[in-house]
């Protein structure tokens, strides 16, 4: 739960006045972790004033950056992770 | 960067180039599984690249080269569409379709 908690965070200060909901979803089958590294997999759905004008690819990338240190990849516990993004309006 | 080359050509020589987990044949993990099935969907010839060839190495390549930190990721004409939640959004208001029927 702390680990969600500090997504949550992440996501707060990143996304200021911004719906986000955050589901952790089951850590991951073995089968779908060949590479021997299980994980969480984080269902993000952030619906923000920022994504006006930026592209799905930039409102992609935007939560990307946001949540870098909690990736699987640079040491955090997320594995994978869903997104879905929408404007605010 | 040894895949640097190899990764390049192939997103500007493939008019729809998909890097997975695993193969289309045989996905590896279920996103890859779900961009496997958009392209079917699409119905269109693409190239699918295993990133598993080189763990983690050509998943760091990848992002380093396209600024893009999962996998599976779809490119289109040789630029970055984004990974299976974009290939999914983008297959169901049609965008997707129409990107693939652009003639370059």
């Amino acid at each position: 739960m702390a680990k969600l908690n500090n997504l949550k965070i992440k996501l707060d200060d990143r996304f200021p006045d911004s719906q986000i909901m955050i589901n952790g979803l089951s850590d991951l089958p073995e089968h779908y972790a060949p590479t021997g590294r299980s994980g969480s997999h984080i269902e993000i759905n952030v619906k923000s004033r920022l994504f006006k004008d930026k592209s799905l690819l930039d409102q992609h990338k935007m939560i990307h950056e946001a949540i870098e240190e909690l990736m699987q990849m640079n040491g955090g516990f997320i594995h994978a992770v869903t997104i879905k993004t929408s404007l605010k309006i | 960067m040894i895949h640097d080359k190899m990764i390049r050509e192939t997103v500007e020589n493939n008019k729809v180039a998909v890097f997975m987990k695993g193969t289309s044949q045989r996905p590896a993990c279920g996103f890859s599984a779900r961009m496997v099935q958009v392209m079917d969907r699409l119905q269109v010839e693409y190239k699918d690249v295993n990133i598993l060839q080189d763990h983690p190495r050509f998943a760091m390549e990848l992002k380093e080269i396209y600024g893009w930190p999962t996998s599976p990721q779809l490119y289109i004409n040789g630029k970055l569409i984004g990974g299976s939640d974009i290939a999914i959004e983008m297959l169901q208001s049609g965008e997707l379709q129409k990107l693939v029927d652009v003639v370059e």
